[in-house]
């Protein structure tokens, strides 16, 4: 199709487009300048006009480059706050019910926004750079200005040629991506609105708005030890850069690993992936450069107090911030798409991704290369009695820990990679060869990493009471044997005592578990008795002791994670042998009547809607051995449907937590009535109904139970039903009642709402009936009510008026109005009146409803079925204590109405509900919270330091 | 030499031994002719058999859903998962299955859904 040209557009806005635009480009080459400038004062150190001149030049476009980033940030938020919905970028990701606080999630959900968030962060670490004192801080900005450019140019969105594509801008219009018919329209745009997408609802949750942000600032965190290294590399100093790199890997460290902390937070508590740490490609991508720098840090203290592990330190730092660039590429490449849960898709930007990390790992390995002879070491061989020798042994095997897990997280990769080779072989498919992640990958990483944390434990505990270089070890030789017997001592009488509260009987697992005790041990007791408790330089000890409780958490929760709801039907051959299996998890919950679970007893009480939320309120209550209740609670897990209501998308957990567990509950089937409009008519329309035509107060006899319409109620009072105003609405309070006289009430309604009509059946699920009111009669039966002549009447309480249908006389309010008249709901305020009407000596006692529900006022009618009359009460006035009624006598003929009847309907009141305990979940957070505080205090001390 | 060295060494030796022993756990994806052949768990690549029966009755039991997938060689299998049916299940595209075929039919343990991304294109469907 050929574009159209000729058209001119009508309401588009495009001066943020063109000035954006401009200013990615402007902030590209500021980058590149920078980078270029900051690195020349390095070669230029020792003349000092040139210094200066280049430092100046680097400096203004640095900031030139930092304005651009924050000004294109401001832009995209300007579009994104006003839905300029001719912008793509605003189309995909924002929509007409976006809420204000949830702006700036979608501001990252997509590549182009999160690629800014991480530049935005670069920037500001950057302005705090440039105000520190050390002499490395220009060439180390060099370096990120590099970095900056190599980001930006993600952005572009210039072709180079006719195919290839450099970045993508954000700023491009719906109408330049697609080409379809509606573009051909002049006012086009006012159509987009309701087509936008907006913030996918998994992602309107109160941690996307924390959880990304500290993300992207631990991983811009990663590129300042990086910048600092290359630039010790440049000036061939390779000791002085590390002091000023110091408290920025302590906080990276910290923050990256809160960041981590939360996602694992925000996957437990509101994610259904039942549980907090997936091994998901995705978060491994993350742990790993966290890992590295962790590994880092290490070396960096040793060369810190030794003047060792320098080359190391380096390495570590550079293979940090290589990790998180390779894993940019691997989770924006799409080539994840098989194996986790939250990649993107591609995007074209899969070579641009390639040559950033390509780069920089030729940057790193060139330079240091050629400083490799030039890097000191000390010749004297570590002793094995000293610290550094242990430190070092630990940062490799955290360094092994993140090599196993890259191996199996790059096994897309490797798929990747034998096309290429089978591309320049010239074999056409290359997928037999292809390799799969692991069946079952929880246990293929555990099976790995235990090993690791063992290691880690021990070595924690122990590297502890040696001094570096083996101070005095002679002297100190007594002093830590016995402190390592009596550790291992307390270690093995916890994990007995640990034993008897959980079960772990691997001996694997036994082995973990006393390497988390003893480190918690040793480093309590560093911390305590070496320390004289002065915790301010005891960071590592209390970082260590939270890994320790972090392991014994881990052990805890996952190995005895125990399914409450298990349900397996042991006498059935064939599902048995998969009992053991994360299968057969959940039960059926027909609402109201409870469920017995061994010592639980489940009851599904009712549901209620809150904005897209719909939240199902279950009843648990614990018993004793003499079945006596212990407790009782209640637990609101819920789903959320999409912005149209047509589908649920998501399920939330609801979590009941205890010092040494966790009670986990989650939703994980509905009935279709509950799974949006989609399902919803789906199932409707497999219902087979009978129609019935009937009056009112007629009976319907159906094969076991007979139907009475009581009456016609102006308004929906159906439980599914939510006002909103402009409604017009109309039901029926259906009875039904069977032989032993047993009644129900239910109240099929129609709802007209602008221009579309809504049927709610009435349903009684003991009975599988459900009734509704035919379509069709819609008009009917407001005319119903409409075709009456009404009377206004105002009277005050005890007065009597003659009407044509007889003498009616007010008696009294009452304030209690049987519920069931109008499927009284909670909140609700009612009051009815008891009016009695009296023709030749016969009495008729009538009680029409005045009620305010979602501040609206309805009414409900009382009809005699004698006279005919039905009564309407209308208005209450308390100043003049007065009553507004509507009267008026029904016209016979018109009366019969069509129902729609079926004696075989499907339930509709259950769920398909989960229930788990996490046993030990708070030490895990505890755990982490622990090694965070731990890094915290070494940071606050480093400031503290340097102030003095 | 150092010992730091001779410990690298170990190490690197111990890395290769558990790199090894990891890619054990590797598997190629297979196709129902295969998994006919073993009693051990395999991992199929298939898309959903949309004309075929997408079974779940929560009434009668909340943990069986069934349906038919075709593998990459066509073969069509009726596949049986023991726990509730995914919302989105019918959307997806491509469907991930490990387990193992028991009686004709194939017990399924894990299932990843792989759905078309709100990210990607998708042509504008208005009629104007």
């Amino acid at each position: 199709m050929a574009k159209v040209d000729s058209v001119i557009y009508a309401g588009e806005t495009l001066w943020p487009g063109i000035l954006g635009h401009f200013i990615i480009i402007l902030g590209f080459v500021s980058a590149l300048l920078a980078g270029y400038a900051l690195l020349k004062t390095v070669a230029s150190q020792n003349n000092n006009k040139t210094f200066t001149a280049w430092k100046k030049i680097g400096t203004i476009s640095f900031y030139i480059h930092g304005i651009s980033v924050l000004s294109v940030i401001s832009l995209l938020l300007f579009l994104l706050v006003n839905k300029y919905y001719e912008y793509n970028y605003v189309f995909d990701h924002a929509n007409e019910t976006l809420p204000i606080k949830y702006i700036f999630s979608a501001f990252w959900e997509g590549q182009e926004g999160s690629f800014l968030l991480w530049m935005f962060w670069h920037v500001i670490l950057s302005f705090i750079m440039f105000s520190g004192k050390n002499h490395f801080k220009l060439p180390a900005l060099g370096v990120m200005a590099l970095i900056q450019a190599f980001l930006m140019s993600m952005l572009l969105g210039v072709y180079l040629g006719p195919e290839f594509k450099l970045g993508s801008n954000p700023f491009i219009l719906v109408r330049d991506l697609f080409n379809a018919p509606i573009f051909a329209k002049a006012d086009y745009l006012q159509l987009l609105p309701p087509m936008a997408k907006g913030l996918n609802p998994l992602l309107q949750n109160y941690w996307n708005i924390i959880h990304p942000p500290t993300m992207f600032l631990g991983f811009a965190g990663l590129s300042v030890p990086f910048c600092f290294g290359i630039a010790g590399l440049l000036k061939k100093d390779h000791k002085g850069w590390m002091k000023p790199a110091m408290p920025w890997v302590l906080s990276c460290a910290s923050i990256l690993g809160i960041g981590l902390l939360m996602g694992s937070a925000w996957a437990y508590e509101a994610l259904s992936f039942g549980g907090y740490w997936a091994w998901d490609p995705v978060e491994n991508s993350s742990l790993v450069p966290w890992l590295l720098l962790v590994a880092g840090l290490h070396t960096h203290l040793i060369a810190k107090n030794t003047g060792q592990s320098i080359r190391s330190t380096y390495i570590f730092y550079f293979l940090a911030f290589l990790m998180i660039v390779y894993s940019t590429t691997l989770t924006r490449s799409g080539i994840l798409g098989d194996t986790s849960v939250h990649a993107f898709t591609e995007m074209g930007l899969e070579w641009q991704l390639l040559a950033f990390i390509t780069f920089f790992a030729f940057l790193s390995i060139a330079l240091m290369g050629k400083n490799w002879k030039s890097i000191p070491v000390t010749e004297k061989e570590e002793p094995l009695q000293s610290k550094e020798f242990w430190m070092f042994i630990g940062a490799l095997v955290l360094l092994f820990s993140a090599f196993l897990i890259n191996f199996t997280t790059s096994i897309p990769v490797y798929n990747k990679l034998l096309d290429v080779l089978g591309n320049l072989m010239g074999v056409e498919n290359m997928a037999k060869y292809y390799k799969s992640t692991p069946l079952d990958p929880i246990p293929h990483y555990n099976k790995f990493q235990i090993w690791i944390a063992v290691f880690i434990g021990l070595l924690s505990g122990c590297a502890q009471f040696l001094r570096f270089k083996g101070l005095n070890w002679q002297h100190r030789k007594k002093v830590f044997t016995n402190k390592i017997l009596i550790h291992t001592l307390i270690a093995i009488v916890f994990t007995f005592l640990t034993k008897m509260w959980i079960q772990v009987n691997a001996w694997q697992y036994i082995i973990l578990l006393f390497s988390g005790w003893f480190t918690i041990s040793s480093n309590l007791d560093y911390l305590i008795t070496s320390l004289k408790g002065n915790l301010k330089i005891g960071a590592s000890a209390l970082s260590h002791v939270g890994f320790g409780l972090l392991i014994i958490g881990i052990l805890a929760s996952g190995l005895n994670q125990e399914i409450i709801t298990k349900n397996v039907d042991f006498s059935d051959e064939d599902v048995k042998e998969f009992a053991n299996e994360d299968l057969m998890d959940n039960v059926f919950l027909v609402k109201e009547s409870p469920y017995y679970l061994g010592p639980f007893e489940l009851t599904y009480l009712s549901d209620s809607m809150d904005g897209f939320d719909r939240y199902y309120h279950i009843n648990i209550k614990r018993k004793n051995q003499q079945g006596a209740i212990k407790e009782e609670f209640n637990l609101y897990p819920s789903t959320i449907y999409d912005r149209t209501f047509k589908s649920v998308v998501s399920t939330n957990p609801a979590i009941r937590r205890y010092p040494h567990q966790d009670i986990f509950a989650i939703i994980y089937g509905l009935p279709p009535s509950h799974q949006g409009t989609e399902a919803s008519q789906q199932a409707e329309d497999s219902i087979r109904y009978e129609s019935y035509l009937t009056n009112l107060s007629d009976e319907i006899e159906l094969s076991s139970v007979k139907v009475t319409i009581g009456n016609i109620i102006n308004q929906v009072v159906h439980d599914e039903y939510n006002y909103q105003v402009g409604d017009l609405g109309v039901s029926l309070h259906a009875m039904v009642r069977d032989a032993s006289g047993r009644t129900w009430h239910t109240y099929p309604s129609l709802l007209l709402r602008g221009n579309l009509l809504y049927n709610y059946p009435g349903h009684i699920n003991e009975l599988a009936l459900r009734i509704k009111i035919d379509d069709g009669e819609l008009e009917n039966l407001f005319s119903l009510n409409q075709n009456i002549k009404f009377d206004t009447l105002e009277m005050q309480r005890g007065e009597s008026i003659n009407t044509s249908a007889g003498l009616l006389t007010f008696n009294d309010y009452n304030r209690s109005p049987d519920g069931k008249l109008f499927n009284q709901q909670e909140g609700d305020i009612a009051v009815s009146t008891l009016l009695d009407i009296k023709i030749d000596d016969q009495k008729v006692q009538l009680e029409p409803i005045y009620y305010i529900r979602d501040q609206g006022g309805f009414n409900v009618q009382a009809y005699d079925p004698i006279q005919h009359l039905v009564l309407r009460f209308i208005k209450l006035d308390p100043a003049k204590e007065t009553i507004t009624l509507l009267a008026g006598k029904k016209v016979l003929s018109d009366e019969q109405f069509k129902l729609m009847i079926s004696e075989n309907a499907p339930r509709d009141d259950y769920i398909v509900f989960q229930a788990k305990l996490f046993p030990g979940i708070n030490l895990f957070w505890l755990g982490g919270i622990f090694m965070m505080l731990g890094l915290g205090l070494a940071i606050w001390r480093r400031i503290q330091e340097s102030n003095r | 030499m150092k010992r730091v060295h001779f410990i690298i060494i170990g190490l690197i030796t111990l890395g290769i031994g558990l790199l090894i022993s990891a890619s054990r756990d590797l598997s190629t994806y297979s196709s129902f002719d295969d998994a006919d052949k073993t009693f051990q768990k395999v991992k199929i690549v298939g898309t959903l058999s949309k004309d075929k029966e997408i079974y779940y009755e929560p009434t009668k039991d909340p943990n069986y859903f069934s349906f038919y997938l075709a593998d990459a060689k066509g073969r069509e299998e009726k596949i049986i998962y023991l726990k509730a049916k995914p919302t989105d299940f019918e959307q997806s595209e491509q469907i991930v299955l490990t387990g193992k075929m028991k009686n004709g039919n194939f017990y399924a343990t894990d299932m990843l859904l792989k759905c078309p991304s709100k990210y990607k294109d998708e042509e504008l469907k208005l009629n104007s």
